[in-house]
């Protein structure tokens, strides 16, 4: 059995967006994360607010985001998920189990880096570490030894120069432990087990256990969710574009992460955003093709927000979608007609989400003898009937007017720029008695400038322009 | 001779004299191929269609060119002036699942997609309607066309000042047809035609 452990050093400060000027988390009066422009003052996690604030004026502050984390861990288990379906969350990274059986490792060292290329690639600092045992492996990341220890390799041996510092005991414990003269793991490992439970308790004892695997570490593995939702806060409410793409590029890398690990694809997503003001600004994403192309969906998601600009500055976004396995395989590179199709699918997928959905529509063919109710023009896709319904009258202009403009009548000739002609007709339709009981005689009429008009005259001999031949 | 340079097209022989890429596309009427350079529509070029009013045949001098790039390719309507009747179309052979009507809300998003249009592979042809446009915007459209290599139309009305294109039809009505102008175009002026629609 094989554990690796991923330890995220600066959590609570990637739970906000990344900043160009000096920036901490505080929680209570002192510092839990700095970014590195802060540290360039000399700053460092553990120190007071009131000391920070006096040696980097320019320092800005923000109260720790539990909420934010937590997401961003359970972002964290999805992609650990890719690895291994044993995976289990710890306060601040994850630990995975790698078994023959469930998982196949292969090498282990290939294994780490491309789980470590992968939360390079998200934008992570981390520390990550392999073990035999879940114990080690997480104290190996903790003490950034970055080591890959498999069963065969001395790891028991190589374990006992460690400082006792290094382990998680109780500052009383260690303090003991010290005056002792025990300041190395191996020297506590050298001593009689029952003194020790004696002097410090089981708690002592069942950490050794766990470091040496002498005992069985059951855990509660992680239950991957049916949704991706992650949360952004600003630390300064964004109010530039760049800023707020920049937020969402860093969530979308995280969140095409997740859909690899799960196999999921994008097929609807809705992104959130909060105004200073309070407002809620909601813009849901629909997708021809379920996508899993980081660079697509970024841009999809700026063609949407491109033209609306912000009333008032945002202070988080959010970006959730359910996560559903896809069975739509990757691009086809042999079959050249599907290839327009996925073209064209990304081109409606653009327009749509700059547009609007009721901006890009089809023309379908409905069977009704209402020559307005029969062509229909609906949002994309199309719908109904493509072809021509039954046998259609070649007599139909390209152009309707819907409603039917009225036309002006001298001497009981139609006039539009100049008395009409009817060249062609009288057509009669006459249908629609179940709702709205419509007789119309159509003709193809022709004005003196030689433009055509498609015309009808009503039952009560009022006549109406329906179309152009254009 | 005609004949001949059909089962050549076929064969996919290739001569020293023309390309085997097709240049131009057939208008669907003889007596515009004439008058056109190359025999029809040129492709990469933002071919300008001046119009006064509608109903004097301006889209069914388009229809033919239109039905054969929509059987590959994709149409892109973008701001047509009316609803397009859709059993009219379908008479015309135009393929309507194959067909994109845009209604942009504002004359930059128009723009912005008949641009996209013109940069997307599967599309086989953009025709755009412009009540007014400005003639570095036209300028822009173009230049897309050419590096697009598609077939696309803009209908600009009548008085509009002139655009910097390549190839502009004045269109008037005529009886039983249309009547071209060709304004302005590749090699030796011609004189107007009557097209029989």
């Amino acid at each position: 059995m094989l554990w690796q452990a991923v330890v995220l050093t600066a959590l609570p400060l990637e739970a906000f967006a990344p900043r160009e000027t000096p920036f901490a988390v505080v929680e209570g009066k002192t510092l839990v994360g700095c970014n590195a422009c802060a540290r360039e003052y000399g700053l460092t996690p553990g120190l007071s607010m009131v000391r920070a604030a006096a040696s980097c004026p320019s320092l800005s502050f923000a109260p720790r985001d539990r909420a934010a984390e937590e997401a961003l861990l359970e972002g964290l288990a999805a992609f650990a998920y890719g690895f291994t379906p044993q995976v289990v969350l710890r306060a601040d990274g994850v630990l995975m189990r790698f078994t023959d059986k469930a998982s196949p490792v292969g090498d282990p060292r290939r294994l780490v880096a491309s789980v470590a290329q992968g939360l390079a690639d998200m934008g992570y600092a981390f520390e990550t570490a392999m073990a035999p045992t879940a114990t080690t492996a997480w104290l190996c990341a903790r003490a950034a030894m970055r080591c890959v220890w498999t069963p065969q390799d001395p790891w028991r041996a190589l374990l006992r120069p460690l400082p006792l510092a290094q382990l998680p005991l109780a500052d009383a414990v260690r303090a003991a432990c010290l005056a002792l003269g025990l300041a190395r793991v191996g020297d506590l490992l050298d001593m009689p087990r029952s003194g020790l439970v004696r002097r410090f308790g089981r708690e002592v004892i069942s950490l050794l256990e766990g470091l040496m695997g002498e005992r069985s570490e059951v855990e509660n593995f992680w239950a991957p969710a049916p949704r991706f939702r992650r949360r952004l806060c600003f630390s300064h409410p964004a109010e530039t574009e760049e800023a707020l793409s920049f937020a969402l590029a860093r969530i979308v890398r995280e969140w095409v992460a997740v859909m690899r690990a799960r196999d999921a694809r994008a097929g609807e997503f809705a992104v959130e955003m909060r105004h200073e003001d309070g407002g809620l600004r909601s813009e849901t994403f629909t997708l021809t093709r379920p996508e899993r192309d980081g660079q697509v969906l970024v841009r999809l998601i700026r063609e949407r927000l491109r033209d609306a600009r912000p009333a008032s500055p945002i202070t988080a976004v959010t970006l959730s979608a359910p996560l559903e396995a896809s069975t739509e395989g990757s691009l086809p590179l042999w079959r050249d007609g599907q290839w327009h199709e996925q073209g064209f699918g990304g081109l409606v997928d653009r327009l749509r989400a700059r547009l609007g959905r009721d901006a890009v529509r089809a023309l379908s063919v409905r069977p009704d003898h209402r020559p307005e109710r029969a062509s229909r023009e609906d949002p994309w896709p199309p719908q109904g009937l493509r072809g021509p319904a039954g046998a259609v009258a070649a007599e139909r202009p390209i152009w309707l007017m819907d409603p039917p403009e009225r036309l002006e009548v001298v001497g009981g000739v139609p006039i539009l720029r100049g008395p009409l002609r009817l060249a062609r007709g009288p057509e009669r339709v006459e249908t629609g008695w179940w709702d709205e009981p419509v007789v119309r005689d159509y003709f193809v009429a022709v004005n003196p400038a030689c433009e055509s008009f498609w015309v009808f005259r009503s039952a009560q001999e009022e006549w109406f322009l329906q179309g152009y031949f254009a | 001779m005609r004949v001949l340079a059909d089962a050549w097209g076929r064969a996919g022989v290739r001569r020293g004299t023309a390309s085997t890429v097709p240049t131009v596309i057939s208008t669907g009427f003889a007596e515009l191929d004439r008058c056109l350079e190359g025999g029809g529509w040129p492709v990469g070029v933002l071919t300008e269609l001046r119009v006064g009013r509608a109903g004097i045949g301006e889209m069914r001098l388009l229809l033919p060119v239109l039905a054969a790039l929509g059987r590959e390719g994709r149409l892109i309507w973008v701001a047509p002036p009316y609803r397009p009747c859709a059993p009219a179309l379908a008479a015309h052979a135009i393929a309507l699942d194959h067909l994109v009507i845009v209604r942009p809300r504002t004359h930059k998003e128009a723009l912005w997609a008949v641009s996209q249009g013109l940069a997307s592979p599967a599309i086989g042809a953009v025709v755009s309607w412009f009540a007014d446009i400005r003639e570095q915007e036209f300028r822009a459209l173009q230049r897309q066309a050419a590096a697009g290599g598609r077939w696309s139309f803009c209908f600009l009305p009548r008085n509009l000042a002139p655009q910097p294109s390549r190839l502009r039809l004045v269109l008037e009505p005529a009886p039983r047809g249309v009547r071209v102008t060709l304004a302005r175009k590749a090699g030796r002026p011609v004189a107007p035609l009557i097209v029989t629609l």
